[in-house]
């Protein structure tokens, strides 16, 4: 008898424990994600706060935003080179808020990362055009309205976003425009070829919704396996070559010739 | 009986704990014949990624099968678990491969998510969290430009009435207003507004931005959601890679 009861309960008991693990197992998941998403938007909140706070064009708010501002949209391998630019574009970012000057038009992230490409020898397809610029900026302006088209300079009425950009503003999509080139397949196209495939994404899209089978909105979080493109390959061999034939202080001579280009002042 | 009940639920809480726990442990140098577990994370604002950073992450990671199929493999252990330091690494030596492995993350935005991979000896496995950050919501999310609800409601946080309604500009890809309605309900965190009239708008993606009205009666960007416009046309060809700024003059050299 005892032992067709240990048969019966046994399975239960192990059942019950695998359960347990599970239940415990899917609360933590979700209080996890919840930590992780309160400080995720805790950062972005921050952002925002600190460019209100940077609007007085005081050195050290400036200074701060910066560094968050690099963090926030800068990549592993700019880390070395951003604390040597900062103090240049600091100072810049100031002068434009105290002085209403150095608005930098968009046109200017695209000529200082096509420089860029030039001297490397990178590909065609490393080049950026002014609608990839507005393009992004579109998609960030909501998540960080306070950073974002703040610049001083006269927005066209029909405009929500301000074609013109604050020094520190500009080396951010300067920031993100070389990462997207670096890493994002939908990026790493020609701007011709950019603008042909959006429109025909666009259409894609359109078609779907038409027809009653839209595709899914992504959304939440996405464990992946992190694979380099072959573009991507081809890019990071592109500047170790560079490195290795121009040397690394010819390297950072580059960057800040592109901020030149860029039209953040000396 | 009941001892014996007892003692199964001690012994199934110690495997839960010892399972979930994983506490972190000072990592031994990078494995010649196992693997390297990267954890990074990497958020993606309305589908333009920032770039990856490294973070702690507890993890477990269980052997699956020898790849190819059949082949030898090397080194002896089918188990690594554990949490990655503060540069993302964590070093599983002696682990069986090449082979296909599982790793499922416990802490951060991707905890309890599970992925395969295919690992080599001395190889590194980035397991990269992607997060979809968005600030604001909109319901609905896409809207038939010519059966529109009467109402849609946008929740996020900042919004404000105290100098009046917020105002709701819809703006397309490129920054161009098309339309805008004037919220008539809003707390600090939701707001309904009439939807604007959507007939001559082009099928397409837009962002809903939503501006506070200040004391001197300016408009206060706060942030914005993305909606879908469908129902009219097809979206019309992008502008060219000079976005009509002429001169273009994007290749300085």
């Amino acid at each position: 008898m005892k032992r067709i009861h240990m048969r019966l309960i046994l399975p239960l008991i192990v059942l019950a424990v695998g359960l347990a693990a599970l239940l415990m197992n899917g609360n933590s998941s979700v209080r996890s994600q919840d930590i992780a998403r309160g400080e995720a938007l805790a950062k972005i909140a921050q952002l925002n706060r600190e460019a209100e706070s940077a609007k007085t064009g005081e050195k050290a708010a400036v200074s701060q935003l910066a560094d968050t501002v690099f963090y926030q949209f800068g990549f592993p391998e700019m880390d070395d080179v951003l604390p040597k630019m900062k103090e240049r574009i600091v100072r810049a970012e100031m002068n434009h808020r105290h002085e209403g000057k150095g608005a930098i038009p968009e046109k200017n992230v695209a000529r200082a990362i096509n420089w860029l490409v030039k001297q490397l020898g990178a590909p065609d397809y490393a080049n950026v055009g002014i609608a990839q610029v507005r393009y992004v900026r579109v998609n960030l302006i909501s998540v960080f309205p306070s950073f974002i088209g703040q610049s001083n300079g006269k927005k066209p009425q029909k405009l929500a976003i301000n074609p013109d950009m604050s020094p520190l503003e500009a080396a951010a999509m300067t920031l993100i425009l070389a990462y997207q080139k670096l890493d994002n397949e939908e990026f790493q196209v020609t701007p011709e070829e950019w603008a042909t495939n959006r429109h025909n994404q666009s259409v894609a899209k359109w078609k779907a919704y038409k027809s009653g089978s839209p595709v899914a909105r992504v959304t939440g979080a996405k464990l992946e396996i992190r694979v380099e493109s072959a573009k991507t390959k081809e890019l990071k061999q592109t500047i170790t070559r560079a490195a290795n034939t121009l040397g690394l202080d010819a390297l950072r001579s580059l960057a800040d010739s592109s901020l030149d280009v860029l039209g953040i002042s000396r | 009986m009941k001892k014996l009940i007892y003692l199964l639920l001690i012994v199934g809480s110690f495997l839960i704990t010892v399972a979930f726990s994983c506490g972190p442990t000072p990592p031994p140098p990078p494995p010649s014949n196992g693997f390297t577990v990267l954890t990074t994370e990497q958020q993606v604002v309305n589908g333009i990624a920032m770039g990856p950073r490294t973070v702690s992450r507890e993890f477990a990671s269980e052997f699956l099968i020898e790849n190819p199929p059949g082949n030898p493999t090397i080194g002896t252990l089918g188990h690594c678990s554990g949490t990655t330091n503060s540069a993302g690494l964590f070093p599983c030596p002696d682990r069986m491969v090449p082979a296909i492995w599982s790793l499922t993350e416990f802490t951060g935005f991707c905890a309890g998510q599970t992925i395969l991979y295919n690992v080599f000896a001395g190889g590194f496995l980035n397991a990269n969290c992607s997060i979809e950050i968005n600030t604001f919501g909109i319901s609905p999310d896409s809207v038939d430009a010519n059966a529109p609800p009467a109402t849609i409601e946008i929740t996020g946080y900042g919004m404000s009435s105290s100098y009046g309604m917020p105002v709701i500009q819809i703006v397309d890809s490129y920054g161009n207003a098309v339309t805008s309605t004037t919220a008539t309900s809003c707390t600090g965190s939701w707001l309904q507004a009439p939807t604007p009239y959507l007939g001559y708008v082009y099928s397409g993606s837009y962002v809903a931005m939503v501006y506070n009205v200040g004391y001197g009666g300016d408009l206060q960007l706060v942030g914005g959601a993305w909606l879908y416009i469908y129902g009219n046309s097809p979206p019309p060809p992008d502008p060219d890679p000079c976005f009509g700024v002429y001169p273009c003059d994007i290749y300085p050299y």
